[in-house]
């Protein structure tokens, strides 16, 4: 097996890890929210950066049907997002909060950088590690604004109506 | 401009305006439904579009994306929302059976005459009952899920 299968290999695995290890498995239907959230912003747009010409993929699952990253765009950084969401210190000073969103954006965004170097998953052509990792920061925020919204309402619902 | 192309922008508008009709208690679900349905689209789409079965010669991104990227992501996900405005929650299985049966023929047909007189999309070994059996399963894990996500589990 190639090292670009080994690559998509440990993607999915790390991923599974992400959403059920370092997530939490005794809120499903909160953790399937989060993971749609993340790939409702990491799936279009990598398919825009793709169309753009930010980067290739030169060996990728489905690669008839798209010329798009799946591995990493549907699947692991999703799944990034669900672990990140969870562990979100909401509780402690305005400085960790930070500290934590640049340290998770900045790992998936090396992760990503990774990808790019050892494997052929992944092309940067007009694109850095850097822009991914604002690209994160921005999204992960206005996704846990968002998400913490979202939960509220559902909660506020099923005050109306219990079960 | 061309035929599909209008047909195309068209699609866009109207789904995206017909989100208006939503009634407010279900303003929840629209969200969940349109975030939720791409995730199977995506799926079954790329796979038959991978397995040589469908063909989009005229399309959104062409040079990157062969699947659909306006019906996975806009028209599919708003029909599953207008599906789901109006789902009778307190009938039978065999209505709701129906319902969701009817409306996925109903795509079909339309499907169909796209399939014949435009180039939006071409059946390559694809047949017009595998879009119904499709669609119909993507109608029916909406409901079950928006149950489940919103309910508990009361059973779609």
């Amino acid at each position: 097996m190639s090292r670009e299968y080994w690559g998509i290999a440990a993607l999915t695995l790390a991923s599974i890890l992400l959403v059920t290890v370092f997530g939490r498995t005794a809120k499903p239907r909160e953790s399937l929210f989060l993971f749609i959230v993340g790939q409702a912003v990491s799936w279009p747009g990598t398919i825009i950066l793709t169309f753009m010409g930010s980067f290739e993929v030169p060996v990728r699952l489905f690669p008839k049907a798209t010329d798009s990253n799946f591995a990493l765009a549907f699947i692991f950084l999703p799944a990034v997002y669900v672990a990140y969401y969870w562990h979100f210190p909401g509780n402690k000073s305005r400085i960790l909060q930070i500290a934590y969103t640049l340290a998770v954006t900045g790992g998936s965004a090396l992760a990503h950088v990774a990808v790019q170097k050892y494997t052929d998953l992944l092309l940067y052509i007009d694109f850095t590690g850097y822009r991914l990792w604002l690209i994160n920061i921005i999204s992960y925020y206005a996704g846990r604004i968002y998400c913490d919204w979202f939960f509220s309402q559902v909660a506020k619902a099923r005050g109306r109506n219990p079960r | 401009m061309r035929l599909e192309g209008m047909i195309l922008i068209a699609a866009v508008v109207i789904s995206i305006l017909s989100l208006a009709l939503t009634p407010r208690n279900k303003l929840l679900q629209m969200q969940f439904i349109i975030l939720f349905v791409q995730l199977p689209t995506w799926l079954l789409g790329l796979s038959a579009v991978e397995l040589g079965l469908l063909e989009y010669p005229y399309r959104e991104l062409a040079s990157v994306n062969r699947t659909s990227f306006i019906f996975e992501f806009i028209v599919l996900p708003v029909l599953c929302v207008h599906v789901n405005n109006y789902y009778p929650w307190q009938a039978t299985a065999l209505t709701k059976a129906g319902y969701l049966a009817g409306i996925s023929l109903l795509l079909t047909g339309f499907e169909v005459i796209l399939e014949r007189y435009t180039m939006l999309i071409r059946y390559t070994g694809w047949e017009w009952y595998w879009t119904s059996v499709s669609v119909l399963f993507i109608l029916w894990l909406t409901q079950r899920t928006v149950a489940w996500f919103f309910d508990g589990d009361r059973g779609g």
